[in-house]
């Protein structure tokens, strides 16, 4: 990879095959796990007031309350109090999960638009914080998986052996510090 | 019986504003989240000075907390459900 820059209106960084492949299958399964992941369908807020309306009585895709990352990406904003938590998350959560779908087809669209690495990647500034957001989301659900509790436990994995089959993905958590930190000094 | 009606007249309006303002948006430190990440989100969202919003990121970082905004419960689960589209790790509670 070569790092973030600013050019006019866009950040302009360039990734190799391998990154784009990597980048785009991670953003994907976060993407999955959210219900999203249907292809060619428009960024954005629905414009039907059904639509709407439905998704706001969290009338949404039903998410697995039990799966850690997905604790994680919707944590309780009440932790002493599971009724004002739940009643406060049947509102919005629905809200929450199709911001982050929109913004990981803003990233899978522009890292399609790369072919595969033979062009640059340019993210318009206006989808920048979709960019920030969905690969700090990457992150966190990595963590998660990678029982990323403390600082102590995230030392504890980079000491490990490369035989050791977390070693890869504790690589690409770092990288992704990387390319995250690259993108917020080129805003 | 008071002498006079002032002083229970003078506490109402205080306790009124303490039940409106009376509640505390909440970041917790977490292993994750880049300084940067946190400093970026509290710039952007709450539209702070890059040294305010560096100064709460460092109370996050070395105290593992920070009341970043007070206000209604109903603004605080604003500023609660926005931080938590950038992943950050808010709660909302009473303020002492």
């Amino acid at each position: 990879m070569i790092g973030f820059r600013r050019e006019g209106d866009a950040l302009v960084a360039e990734f190799e095959e391998v990154e784009v492949a990597l980048v785009s299958s991670l953003v994907a399964q976060v993407d999955e796990l959210l219900g999203g992941g249907q292809v060619g369908v428009a960024p954005g807020p629905s414009e039907d007031p059904f639509d709407a309306w439905a998704g706001e009585f969290g009338d949404g895709v039903a998410l697995d309350d039990a799966d850690p990352v997905i604790a994680r990406l919707f944590p309780d904003p009440y932790p002493d109090d599971p009724v004002a938590s739940a009643e406060h998350k049947r509102y919005t959560r629905d809200a929450l999960r199709r911001g982050r779908v929109d913004d990981a087809q803003h990233v899978l669209s522009d890292l399609d638009a790369t072919q595969g690495g033979e062009h640059p990647l340019v993210v318009d500034l206006a989808h920048a914080e979709a960019w920030i957001k969905t690969l700090n989301g990457v992150r966190l659900s990595l963590a998660v998986r990678l029982g990323i509790e403390s600082d102590a436990d995230h030392r504890g994995l980079e000491r490990m052996s490369p035989r050791d089959p977390r070693y890869q993905v504790v690589a690409i958590y770092d990288w992704l510090a990387v390319v995250l930190e690259s993108l917020l000094e080129s805003l | 019986m008071t002498p006079a009606g002032g002083t229970a007249v003078a506490e109402r309006p205080a306790e009124v504003t303490a039940d409106l303002t009376g509640w505390n948006t909440l970041v917790w430190d977490d292993p994750i989240n880049l300084m940067s990440y946190v400093t970026h989100v509290f710039v952007t969202y709450f539209k702070f000075s890059h040294a305010k919003a560096t100064r709460l990121m460092m109370q996050v970082h070395t105290e593992g907390r920070s009341v970043v905004a007070t206000g209604t419960r109903e603004e605080m689960e604003t500023h609660v459900n926005a931080l938590h589209a950038y992943g950050l790790w808010a709660t909302v509670e009473r303020s002492e």
